[in-house]
């Protein structure tokens, strides 16, 4: 009796936690993409929707073969059934970039904002898509939250620098590579920037 | 084995295997991004001490609102300050001379409110590390609040030495080839 009675509990348990498992992993029914669209499906059950990494690996290994049709359908995919999943944003936007699609990869990259406003790595690569369209103060903008929420990534004050430079503002670009890089290292990038942009920069002396 | 036991065991053995794809920690691209953050942000903690000037850039847009990196950077600031009160530098940078006013008392009642004793901190105007130049002014903020005069010399944004008030951009000018 007690030996049943255990069976029971085992099998219950076991069951509550698949079920709780599955809640993270389980897609919807009735969605009209057909995983094998997409390369190889790794659910075992087979009839099941593909997982969050088929997704992801398809998309790069299509972006990766320069399918980019392929890839753009299977990042849309991922973000579709993981809206809150960023690094779909990010390679999406990313492709679209590649192509030269700047507006697209912009509403991309706002449309996962919605999703985590305080996602640093996509307010650095909108930040991006603005440098790009010569739009400097939105670009700073960007940079600056990106900066904010990840203030150990140099990448984004790096970014403010260029940004400050193509605005003039060499001394504030000068400032944040002294943040970020040897000494040597951010005179050289502010010599760089300043043939680049034609804004003048003279090393500070030192005292 | 009693029952108690091979509950535990099997609820180990399920919480175990539960694993969530939409964890990001676990997921491809993001991974390794963060290894090293917290020496990164240390080095750069560093820097902003070394550097104590706080530029138009930590402002909203001609405002004295410390945006988000703004009030990070001075945060950082604040806990030194509090241990080491010294020279702070903030930089005006073509702003309108009422509008640096305001964010040099926006920059102090940040500091105050961070516990930094803002009556032993000396503000200024001036570069980082010094460059030789002197600077427009020294504001020397005593028991009193500061009082700040001047004209006003254009927005910022369009350079860092577009008015002569910026004498200590250590010949930065912005001249267009």
């Amino acid at each position: 009796m007690t030996k049943h009675w255990l069976s029971l509990i085992v099998a219950a348990t076991v069951s509550v936690g698949l079920n709780g498992c599955e809640t993270t992993t389980k897609f919807e029914q009735n969605d009209p993409t057909d995983p094998s669209h997409y390369g190889e499906n790794d659910d075992s059950l087979g009839n099941e929707a593909p997982t969050i990494r088929t997704l992801h690996s398809t998309a790069r290994i299509c972006a990766a073969r320069g399918q980019d049709s392929q890839a753009e359908l299977a990042y849309s995919e991922l973000i579709k059934r993981h809206p809150h999943y960023m690094p779909g944003y990010e390679e999406l936007s990313e492709l679209y970039l590649r192509n030269e699609m700047v507006e697209t990869a912009e509403a991309v990259l706002e449309a996962g904002l919605e999703a985590k406003p305080d996602d640093a790595v996509l307010h650095n690569n909108l930040g991006m898509c603005h440098l790009f369209e010569k739009e400097y103060d939105e670009a700073l903008e960007q940079f600056t939250e990106a900066a904010s929420l990840a203030p150990e990534d140099a990448r984004s004050r790096a970014n403010m620098a260029v940004t400050l430079a193509m605005m003039g503002r060499m001394d504030e670009a000068y400032a944040n590579y002294q943040l970020i890089i040897p000494e040597d290292d951010a005179r050289s990038n502010m010599h760089l920037l300043s043939d680049v942009t034609g804004y003048a920069w003279q090393e500070p002396v030192e005292e | 084995m009693n029952p108690k036991s091979i509950l535990s065991c099997s609820l180990v053995a399920l919480l175990a295997g539960c694993w969530s794809p939409a964890d990001p920690e676990v997921m491809p691209g993001r991974a390794g991004q963060w290894s090293g953050d917290v020496i990164r942000a240390a080095a750069i903690n560093k820097a902003i001490v070394t550097q104590h000037v706080i530029y138009p850039y930590h402002f909203v847009v001609n405002t004295d609102e410390l945006n988000p990196l703004g009030q990070r950077d001075l945060t950082v600031l604040a806990d030194y300050y509090r241990k080491h009160p010294g020279a702070l530098s903030v930089r005006r940078m073509g702003a309108a001379q009422a509008l640096y006013d305001k964010r040099v008392a926006a920059v102090l009642d940040k500091l105050k409110a961070s516990g930094v004793e803002t009556e032993r901190l000396t503000v200024a105007d001036v570069a980082p590390g010094g460059d030789g130049i002197s600077s427009e002014r020294v504001v020397q903020i005593l028991r009193e609040p500061a009082v700040l005069t001047g004209g006003t010399t254009g927005a910022e944004g369009g350079g860092d030495s577009g008015s002569s008030s910026s004498g200590a951009s250590a010949g930065m000018a912005p001249t267009m080839q």
